[in-house]
């Protein structure tokens, strides 16, 4: 089993959508997959169609998601809150749900010196069960975004490579070179390894692509020292459009959410490109983590 | 610097053996903190690696909170510390003792006399003591568990014996006899009863001719109910149908 973070502490720049298509076109190489969301916004729990519900009373992973697993060292387990991804993917991946209260349950989370480690405890429990844990995060340093890395043996950096986001790469390794690493240290892990930063929700603009985005990509690796991604993920509409899918139940707008691979199968002319991103960064994930 | 975090207990390595604190007293207090669900007296520790820390002060909070853990694992797991930085250590151990002192001359007024030899064992045979009360309570704790897994069993298998089983056909239902078996084991003064109870016309008569009849055949046994027919005096098809059935009833 490997483990794999997509991890950025900017905001917005793709880690969901990287995290959860993914997943998916892993999956559909015959993978077992992990998907674990631990981002308060619960967008990748959504991503996969495990938020269909319209009132807060039929919902159902408010007492059962990520934050029970960091919340006791032997009570919860990953078999305890797992979840199958509903509609959005065939075959459909294994989801450990999140939910908005991890925001308000961070504080007690702080309290407990054993946070950050649990979760890559409890991982360490189900390597018979996966190939692949992807864990998507929040865009932050918090304690949530060091439970995630430290589980983490692999990282992937979603960015768009504009300046502005670029300032926060150096944070971020410092991140991983003190805190996580001195983690996965006591844990008696490797390293994080970084594969690199993904181009992601870049502008398929043909003038851009020719002219600034080299110099985008020259400037990851020789200013700020991180490996550089081959697979480039370009802006698209059917990548937002595949999630945002509803349908109609009786008068009342249900999500759909599906994830890239199957939207293709259904609008391929609008989504094809897309999804064969997503297979070719699959292809590179593959042959650089060597399963 | 001082941080206070909420760490698992199983984290924490104690060099004070359990033995050296009375069973009654550990049982009393990790009660108390199950009550309240958490520990009030933290424990002091020190870092002594990663994800373990070395117990400076609190020895009795500790194992108390041990016990509460084993009493109930789902509270338990973890305990309010103080995590100390080794360069304070000497510093703790003074404020610690200062306290310690400054509490103690309450404790011991009136203790001035002298106290009388024998009535404090000595540390060794306490500890013993203690260690005798622990494992006598988890002793007493094996037992029930082991007398109401017994106690289980035991329902089980009385349920099992007590169910008869679903089909309570003629040929098997123990002690009831067919007509047949009871005209050949029967001796006469049962046989007229029986068939009295059953309110078969002149059992009397009927019995004594049954019983003569069956004293002529082949080893004093009927071997069916042809042989009845023509044997015995007196006994027409149509009674003998009636006893079959009557038989056959009860
Ligand atoms: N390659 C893309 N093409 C088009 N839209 C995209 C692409 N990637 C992401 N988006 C859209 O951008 C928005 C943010 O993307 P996403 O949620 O994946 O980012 P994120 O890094 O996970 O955000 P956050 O930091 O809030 O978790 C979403 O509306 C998503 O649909
Ligand atoms: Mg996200």
């Amino acid at each position: 089993m490997k483990t794999i973070a997509i991890y950025h502490h900017k905001g917005g720049v793709g880690k969901t959508t990287v995290a959860v298509n993914l997943a998916a076109v892993l999956r559909k190489r015959g993978k077992r997959i992990l998907l674990v969301d631990i981002d308060a916004q619960a967008n990748s729990t959504f991503a996969t169609g495990l938020i269909k519900f319209e009132f807060e009373q039929e919902d159902d992973l408010k007492t059962c998601n990520v934050y029970h697993l960091l919340e006791n060292t032997h009570l919860i387990f990953v078999e305890n809150v797992v979840k199958p991804s509903n509609c959005f993917n065939q075959p459909e991946i294994d989801v450990v749900p999140s939910h908005i209260t991890l925001i308000s349950q961070q504080p007690n989370l702080t309290r407990f010196a054993s946070t950050a480690i649990r979760l890559a405890r409890k991982l360490d429990k189900v390597t018979e069960q996966y190939d692949f844990v992807i864990i998507d995060t929040p865009p932050s340093l918090d304690l949530y975004a060091q439970a995630s890395l430290t589980a983490a043996d692999y990282l992937i950096i979603p960015s768009d490579l504009k300046p502005f986001s670029n300032q926060g790469l150096s944070s971020v390794g410092e991140f991983v070179n003190t805190i996580i690493n001195e983690n996965r240290e006591g844990l008696g892990k490797e390293p994080l390894n970084i594969l690199g930063v993904l181009p992601s929700k870049i502008s398929p603009n043909p003038m851009y692509l020719k002219h600034t985005f080299p110099k985008h990509q020259l400037a990851i690796t020789e200013v700020y020292n991180f490996p550089l991604m081959e697979t480039v993920i370009l802006e698209r509409t059917a990548l937002s459009k595949c999630i945002n899918q509803t349908i109609l139940m009786g008068d009342l707008e249900i999500p759909a959410p599906q994830s890239i691979l199957d939207y293709a199968l259904k609008a391929p002319q609008e989504a094809k490109a897309s999804a064969l991103e997503f297979e070719q960064l699959a292809d590179e994930v593959l042959s650089k983590i060597e399963v | 610097m001082v941080i206070f975090l909420m760490i698992d207990i199983e984290n924490i390595i104690c060099n004070s053996p359990r033995s050296d604190f009375s069973e009654s007293q550990l049982e009393k207090l990790a009660d108390y903190i199950l009550k309240v669900e958490g520990l009030l007296q933290p424990v002091i520790v020190k870092k002594a690696g990663f994800e373990s820390y070395e117990l400076i002060a609190g020895e009795l909070a500790y194992h108390a909170a041990m016990r509460a853990k084993e009493k109930n694992p789902h509270q338990g797991e973890m305990v309010n510390a103080f995590v100390i930085q080794e360069a304070q250590q000497s510093y703790v151990i003074e404020q610690l003792a200062a306290f310690f002192e400054a509490l103690s001359p309450h404790i011991s007024q009136g203790v001035e006399a002298p106290e009388t030899p024998g009535i404090v064992p000595a540390q060794d045979d306490q500890r013993l003591f203690n260690l005798e009360q622990r494992l006598e309570q988890q002793g007493q704790e094996i037992r029930a568990e082991f007398n109401s897994l017994f106690q289980q069993l035991a329902e089980r298998i009385n349920l099992l014996e007590t169910t008869p089983p679903p089909e309570p056909s003629a040929e098997t239902s123990g002690p009831v006899m067919g007509l047949l078996d009871s005209l050949n084991v029967l001796d006469g003064k049962s046989l007229r009863s029986e068939l009295e109870r059953r309110n078969i016309p002149r059992a009397s008569i009927l019995a004594n001719a049954i019983i003569t009849a069956r004293d002529k055949q082949p080893q004093q046994v009927f071997r069916g109910y042809g042989d009845v027919v023509a044997s015995v005096k007196g006994l027409g098809d149509k009674t003998l149908i009636k006893m079959i059935d009557a038989f056959a009833m009860s």
